[in-house]
Formats: structure tokens, C-alpha cells, sequence
């Protein structure tokens, strides 16, 4: 990035920049993700 | 991409969809950002070349009258279509099992109004996606284009009509037989943005606006309804209509809450001095009275409302929220300075009936974002089912992923999946059964 982000409140603590795209296979769950959810939550 | 302008609000982010996919016990995580045009261009630049939000005056002449979509307030499936959504451009369409993006979408080509909602409604029941631009010929004109498109993505029909002022309408509500459009008192105007000053602007001394049309009407059948008090709409929860008469429910807060587009003398309200109300108003078609009636149906605060879908346009029961709890406590030693949406403090199941709700809180150091609702299965009653949302670890930097069951809600979440990252406060989304992700054709 040649230009920073600028020092405001909107970029602060946890909604500083994120920037990066993932993929995550099986994530680390505690408790049970129960077995009759089946689809995706988009967001 | 950072302002080349110095400064921005929240709402002008880069949009990035997230998928997490369920499947025997299990979820997986992918995001991706959306190739819009702007933000190809952009990367393509290594600079920002789109300027403030909703202001193309402040945009590099190389990219004069393209899209400024940054497709990042809701994600939509529909025929399909992951459809990424910005009110100030047509859908960016995405496919839903990889991500990808295919570009900017207007339904078979048919769709003229330059504008979206990121905030269509789907009925259950014949599967038709309901939507509006408004700002639809262009930044501050009130034209409002509504379109119904079919369970294939064909434009069934459309209507185009004035609204009474140039304002944001951000969010609407369908029925069975209307739709109703709220009309804020956050105003626009092509002078303010050549001169820079943000793209809306609180009117502190108007009526409350609200539009009702016939699903299938045209733009003259367009009816407006007026509240004499002045109040800033929240997101619609839910709408139905019995005989003459369309009911809305939606929580209205008092004064402005967004406090990036102040009034025009610069004024913003003391968020503490906000009351929101959870209100329904009743529209009578029958009545010749503009004004339409008002209950508030509970003392729960909250926004980011989803319904279960299967009752959505129609008479339901069952609402879910990111709670607002005022007197839940914030760790502000460990967290810092309230982040954007740090408000949002818990989760609630909302009992329409009764206005009683029960509640999740995630503890001084958690926020939330918008919970999603997925019935348990394809015939579960109304709201009998898991909700999903993303919590803030606000101290850890980090997101995690709670699922709760509604049938014992208030016991917190039967999982809680750990990311090994932090998803920044995003807007809005959707669970979608795996029945419903066939691949685009
Ligand atoms: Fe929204």
C-alpha cells in the first residue's frame, strides 16, 4: 500500500483494515455445530 | 484501498462476502473480495481513484460515469446468483460455491435504473425477489424504479414514480400484496456534494415518510402516507397485509443516528439522548387520513432484524436482532474505544406476539453483528431452528461464530467456532439451505 490508511476512529482497534482474503477448512469449533444445519451463511 | 481524500465513512469499505458452510457437523470459511469495478480499477491503479461516499464529484476524471459500486451491504441468492449489493448500483453477481465474481447484473439485462437495493425481499411462497432503486436516473433525483423479478431472475414487472423528497431510502417491506417504501429524513443534494459536503444530510424538522403500492401497481397508484414527527427508520423487521390494511413493523429512533451526515448546520445529536422505539404502523388503504397509526409492540431494543424466511411478506411470530442493551456493561480497559457497532451487545429472539424476547449476551469484552436465522429443517414450525452469528472478540482482535438454538436460547450458543482472524464490522447477510445453492447456468 503506497498510501496508509488514515488515522481515524473508523479504522480503529478491531475494525482496523482487514484486508485479507481466506479459506478456512473445519474450523476449530467448541460445543457441536449441530448436524442438521446444512446450507451457508453468506455474509 | 484508502481514500485518496484522507477521510471516509464506514459505509464506503470494499465489500468482501464471507461464506461459512455447514455440513454434517462441520463448517468451513471462505471470503473473498468482490471485483467490482472500482475496486479492479483500483487495484489496477495502486491508488484510490473513487472518492467520497455517494459523491462522484470528488472522483478522478480517468473514471468518470462508471459504477461506484463497492458491493459491500448484503448478499443475496436468487436463481442462482450470489447477488453482492450497494443501494448506488445494480447487484454484482458472485458465484455462490466459489466466490467468484461475474460482474454487474441487471436481471436478463432488463433493468435500467442505475440503482439497487441491498435490501430486496424474497416471498416464500412463489419465490419472487422484490426491489427498488431509488436515485434511480442519477445521485440526488428522486426517482424510484420497482421491480418484481421471477424465480428464473426475469423482470416481471416494473413501475417507476417520484418520491417526495431526495432522500436515502435504504431498506423496504413487502406483502403478500404491497410494498411500502419508508422515506428517510436523511436528504441529498447536487449542490452540497459539488461543493464536498457529505452525500445526505438530516432534516430535523420533516414528517416521517411512507410510501404503500400495490405489488403489481404502477407508479401512479403510489399512495404516501405521512407521520407528523420526524423519527430515523430503522430496518424493517417484517410486513402483512389483512384486507385494507398493510402493517409494518420497524424500530424508529427519534433523531438522527447517523451522525456522518449531519444536519446542515453541522449539528448531530448526543447518541445518548436516541430513543428507539419498536414500532408497527398500521397503513389503512380504506381511510382517506394520511397518517397512519402507531403501536409500539415491545420494549426490546434492537437492529439488524431477520425474520424465519418462510414467514417473511407475511403474518409471522418469530424476530431476531442484534440486541441493544444500554446498561450491559462495555470493558473498555481491555477493548478500548467503543469500536463501529460496539452497541450491538447481545442477540434476541423475539417473541412478535407477546413483545417479549429472550436473550444472549456475549459478555463486557463481545460485540455482535446481524444474526442470521436457518430452520431446524424444511417443515420446522416458525422459528424453531439454529441462529447464526459472527461475535466481536473485541479484546482478542479476533471473530468467532456462535450458533444458538431457539429452544433454549437463552442458555447461549451450542457451538462456537474459533477464527484465526478478525472479520472487521460488516453489514448484512443470509443463511441459504444447501437445497437452495444449485450453480449458475
Ligand atoms: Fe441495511
Amino acid at each position: 500500500m503506497t498510501k496508509r490508511f488514515p488515522d481515524d476512529p473508523i479504522y480503529h482497534g478491531f475494525d482496523a483494515p482487514g484486508r485479507v482474503e481466506a479459506h478456512v477448512f473445519d474450523l476449530d469449533v467448541e460445543g457441536r455445530i449441530p448436524t442438521d444445519l446444512d446450507g451457508t451463511f453468506f455474509v | 484501498m484508502a481514500a485518496e481524500l484522507g477521510r471516509d465513512i464506514f459505509f464506503n469499505g470494499d465489500g468482501m462476502v464471507g461464506a461459512f458452510r455447514f455440513k454434517d457437523g462441520h463448517v468451513d470459511f471462505t471470503s473473498k473480495y468482490v471485483l467490482t469495478d472500482k475496486f479492479v480499477a483500483e487495484r489496477a491503479a495502486r491508488r484510490a481513484l473513487y472518492g467520497a461516499y455517494r459523491n462522484p464529484f470528488t472522483d478522478d476524471p480517468s473514471v468518470a460515469g462508471t459504477i461506484r459500486s463497492t458491493a459491500n451491504t448484503n448478499v443475496v441468492v436468487h436463481h442462482g446468483l450470489l447477488l453482492a449489493l450497494k443501494e448506488d448500483g445494480p447487484p454484482v453477481a458472485m458465484r455462490p460455491d466459489t466466490l467468484e465474481t461475474i460482474g454487474n447484473y441487471r436481471f436478463d439485462g432488463k433493468m435500467t435504473s442505475q440503482t439497487f437495493t441491498a435490501h430486496p425481499k424474497i416471498d416464500p411462497t412463489n419465490g419472487e425477489l422484490i426491489g427498488f432503486g431509488y436515485a434511480a436516473k442519477g445521485v440526488t433525483t428522486t426517482d424510484i424504479a420497482y421491480y418484481v423479478i421471477d424465480r428464473g431472475g426475469h423482470v416481471v414487472h416494473e413501475a417507476w414514480f417520484n418520491a417526495p423528497r431526495a432522500a436515502m431510502i435504504h431498506d423496504f417491506a413487502v406483502t403478500e400484496n404491497y410494498v411500502v417504501f419508508p422515506v428517510s429524513s436523511l436528504t441529498s443534494d447536487i449542490e452540497r456534494l459539488k461543493q464536498g459536503e457529505p452525500a445526505f444530510a438530516w432534516q430535523p424538522n420533516v414528517d416521517q415518510i411512507y410510501g404503500v403500492l400495490p405489488r403489481r401497481g404502477s407508479g401512479k397508484d403510489i399512495r404516501w402516507f405521512t407521520v407528523p414527527t420526524n423519527g430515523f427508520q430503522g430496518h424493517t423487521i417484517n410486513a402483512w397485509d389483512e384486507g385494507h390494511k398493510v402493517y409494518l413493523d420497524l424500530p424508529v429512533v427519534n433523531d438522527n443516528v447517523f451522525w456522518f451526515f449531519p444536519e446542515y448546520s453541522g449539528h448531530v445529536p448526543d447518541p445518548r439522548s436516541l430513543r428507539q422505539a419498536m414500532t408497527r404502523w398500521t397503513f389503512d388503504l380504506s381511510s382517506n387520513s394520511p397518517v397512519p397509526q402507531a403501536e409500539i409492540f415491545t420494549q426490546t431494543m434492537g437492529e439488524f432484524p431477520h425474520v424465519d424466511e418462510r414467514y417473511a411478506t407475511r403474518p409471522y411470530r418469530h424476530a431476531f436482532l442484534a440486541l441493544i442493551d444500554p446498561f450491559a456493561p462495555y470493558d473498555a480497559d481491555r477493548c478500548g474505544p467503543p469500536s463501529v457497532n460496539a452497541f450491538l451487545n447481545g442477540l434476541a429472539h423475539l417473541d412478535i406476539a407477546t413483545g417479549k424476547s429472550e436473550r444472549w449476551l456475549p459478555g463486557p469484552t463481545s460485540s455482535v453483528q446481524e444474526p442470521v436465522f436457518a430452520p431446524r429443517s424444511p417443515n420446522a414450525p416458525e422459528g424453531d431452528g439454529y441462529v447464526i452469528a459472527l461475535v466481536n472478540r473485541l479484546d482478542e482482535r479476533r471473530s468467532g461464530l456462535v450458533i444458538l438454538d431457539t429452544q433454549h436460547f437463552a442458555d447461549g450458543p451450542v457451538a462456537v467456532a474459533h477464527l484465526p482472524l478478525r472479520l472487521r464490522n460488516g453489514l448484512h447477510g443470509n443463511s441459504v439451505p444447501s437445497s437452495e445453492l444449485t450453480a449458475p447456468n
